[in-house]
């Protein structure tokens, strides 16, 4: 997508670089963490789940959804991150001079609130549908080192349990 | 037109910032505002834009003002209102954008005559520059009323002298202009009627042909108007002469 095209979208002159950045760390930073905690964690089901097959110690394991929320819970602060974006975006109109008062008389309505949310709340909502693909992605992982007599339940079932 | 019927505004301990104002502004008219500092001007002219709250009413020809017809009102003020990190043909593309009646002809007239670049950001610009542009932006908008709000605080004489010719030059019948300025003897060859506030009221209204047939000039009625004793300055010379001897 052309910078230009994102910069429709967020204050005048303030252009999209901010948002980008964030975004672009958080996802990064967000998909790192939860690739290492996640290994981590499976890591240490498979000795538990090596104890419950060799009969050594009676453990429950926890849950895939009690699992992956460890590790994708971040995705849940950086999206939430995004209010502070909204913040600075209003705020901007204050800096230098009083553009507010231009974009508070603007015949449309909405323009200033779409310039102020429209990347923090798309940003968002792709970080958290990353952080649900990620989910899907590391399901696998889990179910390959569930013992026997850990049946899985369906998809859905096993990711709210 | 535009009527404000008891308008009144109150801020966290300002009480009566205006009150009880009404007025009636007819198309056409140059409408200088006058008062104090504090006096009201600037709180005036924001509620008429529905930047701020008030009790009361303001109507444009007889509708509330909403996102229907505030196009139909711009508005320079000394805060400035434009993006300092765009240039000047980006608020052109912004306003074409966002404001049917922009008149690019007029823009494009304004900034060759001012010889303002347009493509430099407006936070490089001089105040001056700023000031002048925030104008342009006024006038441009092809709004039926437009407002100024001491649009020429920091511009030397000259700039604002060949302002006032470009203003009476441009504006079209139905064009009305409110213009709120201490530059009195510098407006008042052109306003065709005064406003005068004064801690949130309205203490006189004067058209320029009463004052022409009273052969009253503006200042002086302002001075009437607001009770200025002539003697202030000399009374107080001679009371801080007399400390001083005092001392």
């Amino acid at each position: 997508m052309k910078k230009l095209e994102l910069d429709r979208h967020c204050p005048a002159g303030m252009g999209s670089s901010t948002a980008v950045a964030y975004y672009t760390t958080t996802f990064l930073l967000g998909s790192f963490y939860a690739a290492v905690n996640y290994s981590l964690q499976i890591q240490r089901l498979r000795r538990m789940a090596w104890d419950i097959t060799s009969g050594r110690h009676e453990v429950a394991l926890p849950t895939f959804h009690a699992t992956v929320e460890q590790a994708l819970f971040p995705f849940l602060l950086f999206a939430l991150g995004g209010l502070v974006l909204v913040g600075l975006n209003y705020l901007y109109h204050y800096q230098g001079s009083r553009s507010i008062y231009l974009m508070r008389r603007l015949p449309r309505r909405w323009e200033l609130l779409r310039r102020c949310t429209t990347l923090p709340l798309a940003g968002g909502v792709l970080l958290l549908v990353w952080a649900l693909l990620l989910a899907l992605l590391f399901r696998p992982f889990y179910l390959a080192i569930l013992p026997e007599g850990y049946e899985a339940a369906g998809l859905i079932a096993v990711f709210w349990r | 037109m535009l009527e404000l019927k008891q308008v009144s505004k109150s801020y966290y301990k300002v009480d009566n910032a205006l009150n009880c104002v009404s007025l009636t502004i007819g198309q056409g008219e140059i409408v200088g505002l006058f008062g104090e500092n504090g006096a009201g001007k600037t709180t005036l002219i924001k509620s008429i834009l529905g930047l701020l709250r008030f009790k009361g009413e303001i109507t444009l020809d007889g509708a509330p003002i909403d996102r229907k017809n505030i196009g139909r009102l711009s508005f320079a003020t000394s805060e400035h209102s434009f993006f300092p990190n765009l240039t000047a043909r980006d608020h052109r593309d912004f306003y074409q954008q966002q404001f049917d009646t922009f008149s690019d002809k007029r823009f494009s007239g304004l900034m060759e005559f001012f010889a303002l670049p347009w493509d430099k950001a407006l936070r490089s610009f001089s105040t001056g520059q700023k000031n002048q542009f925030e104008v342009i932006l006024a006038l441009s908008q092809g709004a039926d009323y437009i407002f100024m709000d001491e649009p020429f605080a920091g511009n030397d004489v000259f700039n604002r002298e060949d302002f006032y010719k470009v203003l009476l030059g441009i504006l079209e019948p139905h064009e009305t202009v409110l213009l709120s300025t201490h530059l009195i003897e510098e407006v008042s060859a052109f306003i065709s009627r005064a406003v005068l506030i004064r801690k949130g009221e309205i203490i006189g209204d004067v058209s320029a042909i009463d004052l022409e047939e009273t052969g009253i000039t503006l200042m002086d009625y302002i001075k009437k108007t607001y009770h200025y004793r002539p003697d202030r300055v000399s009374r107080a010379l001679e009371t801080l002469g007399g400390e001083e001897e005092g001392v």
